[in-house]
């Protein structure tokens, strides 16, 4: 218990709408984001993330539930849970006509302060040195989401909440994104709670993941143990059908065909090179096995799909 | 609620921000700009009108005063306090307002402040102490601005006020003595300034409900306004007590032959108890609004 930073438990929220039945925004999701995680938060669009985002940070009131941040209650004490946390919710938002480095100061000097040495360590660390008296109005995208960075690094926290980081920057500023986060939870020590689309961003950084549907948790766990349980092989042979056959007949392997042809495998503990191996030995042209590339992909769409049906 | 038992997050800090926000935007600065000119259109004219209606107005009621005995510094910072403190004023404090906090939403920047570990409570308080700054830096500029320009423009002496501009009609015309003119300004100011903090706390209380800063200050204004146009319907007297406006207006009285210093104290307790009452919503609705935007 005492390894985990944030918590929630049970938490729910229902909100009221004029002339029609209430929404179920989220509806008992558990959380536990242990110090040293970063924890990827997945979800199709309207799943609840950001709802269940503002409830963690007490911008929404939960119908039920509690969050509790460093053991902190954060209905009871919002203000020293929140001490330990640096945030931004859907995108950073800033004073337009302030420059980076006023903007630093003012959301610092709501969380108590910092020295200016500080300050311009961050600034340097976002990469954002000799831009930080420009004001923000003539900022980049990419240069705004690296403000909002810094901004949740000052004064040093022990939790980041980033939803969707790379959102609307380009393959470069994306890149630059995933490396500092990589840097912050690898040199900084801290723990991060990353919402994102994309899942192969979430499968690049995260060690633990949480995919939120229709507002219910639908699977959460440690992203080896996920691999392991779900990833596949994908196999180009020859007889692709007759290979499928002789696979279950062996293993019990299940099997189906890619659009392109290929053999999408359940591993189930088999190793590539036994099932290599076999398919070679009863004299099957075998061309490619390889890990199945998009496997947080298929689940994350096999699952969501699954629950709309 | 729950954060009285916590660290408080120092009022200092909040003041500070707000101010550097406030001051770093240029609509801030505008209203100034605004007063400024329409000062100088005022006394432009001043120059040129003959006052011929003011001089019948005069003549009906016995006193036979020509343009020079009652056109002076005096008379046209009186004159033009009505329509500047009842209207340019309030529009220039619920915008004001309405971007303090509903802009804030609107942008971002509110969520960006509450995620925060700072009360919401105090950094309301925050914000409605600098809506007040500058609801009286708004307001003593235009006086000062006023009585400088008028004074230099046409002097000084005694300050006649036809009541019907500034009591419904219902009085004929007050002198004021030159010599006690300025603390009747001081006085006058002070009132309207007081007026001007209850608007702001209205101003934010709605702006801390609404969702933008063009709704917060559509909704603010249309309630002012449509207390002063309650206000000014004749046979509605039975309801000016319960009208703010009633007692915003109350500065007016400092231009009276005798100030009647009890009914401006009773409108200044109304005023207390508005500000404390419209105060005391805002903030109790902020703590428990959801942010959404």
């Amino acid at each position: 218990m005492a390894n985990e930073l944030l918590l929630a438990e049970g938490l729910s929220k229902v909100f009221q709408r004029r002339g029609a039945e209430p929404l179920t925004a989220v509806h008992e999701v558990n959380l536990a984001v242990q110090r040293g995680d970063v924890f990827g938060f997945l979800g199709p669009n309207g799943a609840g993330k950001s709802t269940t985002i503002r409830m963690m940070l007490g911008l929404i009131h939960p119908t039920t539930g509690r969050v509790s941040i460093g053991g902190r209650d954060l209905a009871t004490q919002r203000l020293l849970a929140l001490r330990k946390v640096g945030a931004f919710v859907e995108a950073p938002s800033f004073y337009g006509y302030l420059t980076g480095q006023k903007n630093l100061e003012i959301f610092t000097g709501l969380s108590g302060g910092c020295s200016p040495d500080e300050i311009a360590r961050v600034v340097e660390l976002v990469g954002l040195r000799g831009r930080e008296h420009d004001p923000v109005k003539v900022y980049s995208h990419g240069m705004r989401q690296r403000l909002g960075i810094a901004a949740c690094l000052l004064p040093r926290p022990e939790l980041l909440v980033l939803d969707e980081p790379t959102d609307g920057l380009d393959p470069h500023g994306i890149h630059e994104t995933r490396e500092l986060i990589k840097r912050l939870a690898r040199e900084e020590g801290l723990t991060i709670f990353l919402s994102s689309h994309m899942l192969s961003e979430v499968e690049n950084l995260c060690n633990r993941i949480a995919i939120l549907d229709r507002g219910r948790i639908i699977l959460e766990g440690e992203l080896v143990d996920l691999e392991k349980r779900f990833r596949r092989l994908e196999i180009d042979t020859d007889r692709p059908a007759k290979a499928a056959a002789l696979l279950l007949e062996k293993f019990r392997l299940q099997s189906t065909t890619t659009e392109s042809g290929l053999l999408n495998v359940e591993q189930n503990g088999t190793s590539a090179a036994e099932v290599n191996a076999t398919l070679v030995g009863e004299g099957f042209a075998v061309n490619l096995v390889a890990r199945e590339r998009n496997w947080l992909d298929r689940i994350f769409l096999e699952l969501t799909t699954k629950q709309k049906d | 609620m729950a954060d009285a038992t916590q660290t408080k997050s120092p009022i200092a800090p909040l003041l500070r921000f707000e101010w550097t926000k406030l001051r770093g935007r240029r609509i801030t600065w505008v209203p100034f700009l605004v007063l400024a000119i329409v000062v100088a259109i005022i006394v432009t004219v001043f120059h040129r009108v003959e006052f011929k209606h003011q001089r019948e107005l005069f003549n009906a009621l016995s006193l036979n005063l020509q343009k020079d005995d009652f056109v002076n510094g005096y008379y046209m910072a009186a004159h033009a306090m009505n329509p500047i403190f009842n209207a340019l004023i309030p529009i220039f404090i619920a915008v004001a307002s309405g971007l303090m906090v509903a802009g804030e939403s609107e942008q971002g920047t509110l969520r960006a402040c509450l995620i925060r570990p700072v009360s919401r409570s105090r950094l309301l308080l925050g914000k409605f102490a600098i809506l007040c700054g500058y609801a009286l830096a708004l307001s003593f500029f235009v006086m000062v601005l006023l009585l400088v320009a008028g004074v230099l423009n046409f002097g000084t002496g005694k300050l006649y006020t036809l009541n019907m501009f500034f009591n419904n009609g219902q009085e004929g015309v007050s002198t004021v003595f030159a010599e006690e003119a300025p603390v009747r300004f001081l006085l006058a100011g002070l009132i309207a300034a007081a007026g001007m903090m209850v608007l702001a706390a209205l101003a934010l209380l709605i702006s801390a409900l609404a969702d933008s800063a063009a709704m917060a200050y559509v909704v603010t204004l249309s309630i002012y306004f449509s207390m002063v146009t309650l206000r000014e319907i004749p046979f509605l007297d039975w309801l000016y007590p319960y009208l703010f406006v009633t007692h915003m207006l109350r500065w007016q009285q400092c231009f009276y032959d005798r100030i009647r210093v009890g009914e401006i104290l009773v409108s200044l307790v109304h005023l207390a108890g508005y500000l404390v009452v419209l105060l005391s919503a805002a903030i109790l609705l902020f703590e428990e609004r959801d942010i959404k935007s």
